[in-house]
């Protein structure tokens, strides 16, 4: 510690060049964090959530309004759609009107569920079981660990949106990218309300995301000029169209970062070569003294990892902010989802930096504390 | 015989530039009493610095023994005599060698830094020393903002924080005017006579010289006697 004013003091000996080195140094770990949150989120957009190849189909005016059940088989009709699933919305109220008792809670086709929400996993018993009776339920994997719920169990809820009540039992658990959902029999509410046939959502299964564009239109076409036009979105198919036609991106990404750094830890070790040259006679005198060199290798090592740290720190921070608080990240999350600067991405970054200041700094530092006292003494002399 | 502090014996050093050997220090036999302020003269060139780096443990003779307080310093490793010369070596330069960084405080703290000293303690012997030098209201001067004289007197300031045993100084008024440079000898003077610090000064000026108690000259890699003493009479305490 004692030794830090030296190590501090001696990044002030040449000002200009330590703010330069240190922004080179931000420059490209701030480059670096942004490809590889970009790589991070590309990894979990390829990680099938199923969302890229799936469309939600609604009314155009609301999402309280609804549609009626014969638009299933119309959009079924479609080229381009392979399954059709109608959803609502239940929105009951669990043990208590609290938040920490609220989940997403559906009344579906339980005989379709699967082929839309092809990605949620599910043993073949569980699904015939909850398929078969009426009033059987499946959750999420993450919201019944939530609850302690097991197969069996009886859950009841109290309607707020319609005047029903159901009273379900748990006959299956799903996992998913996303199980975080609780689905019930769709005839369980429509019988109990007298069968208004009426449908909130329709989730439909395309054969590939690139049919989306096209088979968002024919189907908002064909219901336009009814009585219930909708309106068809995408959960993330245009994310998908977009990263598959740049083909190998994360290879690329990766490349670019790599060039990057490695440029920046050439500068970094051009200017610390120059900053431990202008010192030789200084270190020759600090050994002259009895500094060791292994000491002044750690002093002169520090300098470097330090310029890169703060460098590198600064950079972080950066990142964070432009892409989190102003709002940048939400502008990229249209193509990735899940974009976002994380805790790791900061420590690889800083752990980078680290490593630029150690490469960048080693060899002259090295060199440094290896001249010869006589040598570095007679430099000036 | 008076009390020895350093002792020569035998001491052949020589360069090497390709393939041609440079002869620069011959045998050299050399004894200096503890409490000594001995003045080494001669041409340039003639290896006075090499002879001084040798005893300061800053180089190592191609043969022979350099002991000094009955240690042959020739025998330690490099981390034994770094620590060795952070004991018992002050060195003084010609161009006064301050880091241009740090404050003149800091660079007297610089040798103060090896030891285990607390930073209160470290204070009180860098006030010590820089007040043996009168430079007391100059601490937190940077050596751009001092005068060359006022430069060596924090550089001898660094060299005796220490309380080393010996003063080793390379033409330290080699770079100064007239008067700062009479400054600067008589201050080393007093080191010797006050604080009975062995001090070995290598110079070009007589007049430099002559504040010495012993004057020897090297020249072409030989000690000679002629216009000095060989063999030097211990200090009269
Ligand atoms: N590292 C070295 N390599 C080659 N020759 C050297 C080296 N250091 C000193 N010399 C030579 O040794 C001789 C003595 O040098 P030095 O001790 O500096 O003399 P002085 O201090 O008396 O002027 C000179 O001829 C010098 O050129
Ligand atoms: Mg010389």
């Amino acid at each position: 510690m004692k030794y830090l004013r030296l190590i501090t003091k001696n990044l002030g000996r040449n000002k200009r060049r330590t703010i330069l080195t240190m922004l080179s140094v931000s420059v490209s770990v701030f480059l670096l964090a942004t490809m590889q949150a970009v790589i991070a989120a590309l990894g979990s957009t390829t990680q099938l959530t199923g969302g890229e190849s799936r469309l939600v189909v609604r009314r155009n005016t609301s999402l309280a309004d609804m549609m009626p059940e014969s638009y299933g088989q119309k959009i079924l009709q479609v080229s381009g759609v392979t399954a059709v699933c109608p959803a609502n919305w239940f929105g009951g109220i669990y043990r208590e009107d609290k938040p920490k008792y609220m989940f997403a809670q559906f009344y579906v086709d339980a005989k379709t569920l699967f082929d839309v929400q092809f990605e949620y996993q599910i043993s073949p018993e569980e699904k015939a079981a909850f398929q078969e009776e009426r009033t059987a339920a499946i959750a999420g994997k993450s919201l019944a660990d939530k609850y302690g719920w097991k197969i069996g169990d009886v859950i009841e809820l109290k309607g707020v949106l319609w005047p029903v009540s159901p009273r379900l039992t748990l006959r299956g658990i799903y996992t998913g990218p996303r199980d975080t959902s609780f689905y019930f029999h769709r005839e369980y509410v429509e019988e109990a309300m007298g069968r208004p046939g009426l449908v909130g959502t329709y989730r439909v299964r395309l054969d590939s995301p690139d049919s989306a564009p096209r088979v968002m239109e024919e189907i908002d076409q064909m219901f336009k000029n009814s009585t219930a036009p909708s309106k068809t979105e995408t959960e993330a198919a245009f994310a998908a169209a977009f990263f598959s036609m740049l083909g190998n991106v994360k290879g690329l990404i990766g490349g670019v970062g790599l060039v990057v750094v490695f440029t920046i830890t050439l500068i970094g070790a051009n200017a610390m070569a120059m900053s431990a040259r202008e010192r030789f006679t200084e270190v020759a005198v600090m050994k002259a003294l009895g500094f060791q060199p292994g000491l002044i290798l750690t002093l002169l090592l520090s300098e470097s990892v330090l310029i890169a740290l703060i460098g590198g720190a600064l950079a972080a921070i950066a990142a964070k902010v432009v892409f989190q608080f102003v709002g940048m990240g939400s502008m990229l999350a249209i193509f990735l989802q899940n974009f976002k600067i994380t805790t790791g991405t900061m420590a690889i970054a800083l752990g980078v930096s680290v490593l630029i200041g150690l490469v960048s700094g080693g060899i002259p530092a090295w060199n440094a504390a290896r001249i010869s006292i006589v040598d570095g003494l007679r430099r000036v002399a | 015989m008076a009390d020895t502090l350093i002792n020569l014996v035998r001491v052949t050093k020589h360069y090497r530039r390709d393939t041609i050997d440079i002869p620069v220090l011959d045998n050299i036999d050399l004894e200096i009493s503890r409490g000594e302020f001995l003045a080494l003269m001669g041409p340039s060139g003639s290896g006075k610095t090499t002879l001084l780096n040798l005893i300061a443990g800053i180089d190592k003779p191609n043969s022979g023994r350099v002991v000094i307080d009955d240690k042959d310093i020739t025998k330690l490793s490099e981390q034994q005599l770094a620590k060795w010369r952070a004991r018992h070596v002050g060195f003084i330069f010609q161009l006064y060698n301050l880091i241009p960084v740090l404050s003149a405080y800091e660079n007297v703290e610089l040798p103060l830094l090896l030891t285990s000293l607390s930073k209160s303690k470290r204070r009180e012997h860098v006030m010590t020393a820089l007040s043996v030098v009168g430079l007391e209201d100059r601490e937190r001067h940077y050596p751009r903002q001092l005068s060359g004289g006022q430069e060596q007197r924090v550089a001898i300031a660094r060299a005796i924080v220490t309380d080393p045993t010996l003063l080793v100084a390379d033409e330290p008024t080699g770079d100064l005017d007239a008067k700062s440079a009479e400054e600067i000898l008589d201050l080393i003077k007093r080191l010797n006579e006050e604080f009975h610090k062995t001090i070995i000064m290598v110079t070009h000026d007589p007049r430099a010289a002559s504040h010495a108690h012993a004057i020897i000259h090297l020249e072409k890699g030989v000690l000679s006697k002629s216009g000095g003493v060989y063999e030097v009479p211990a200090a009269h305490n």
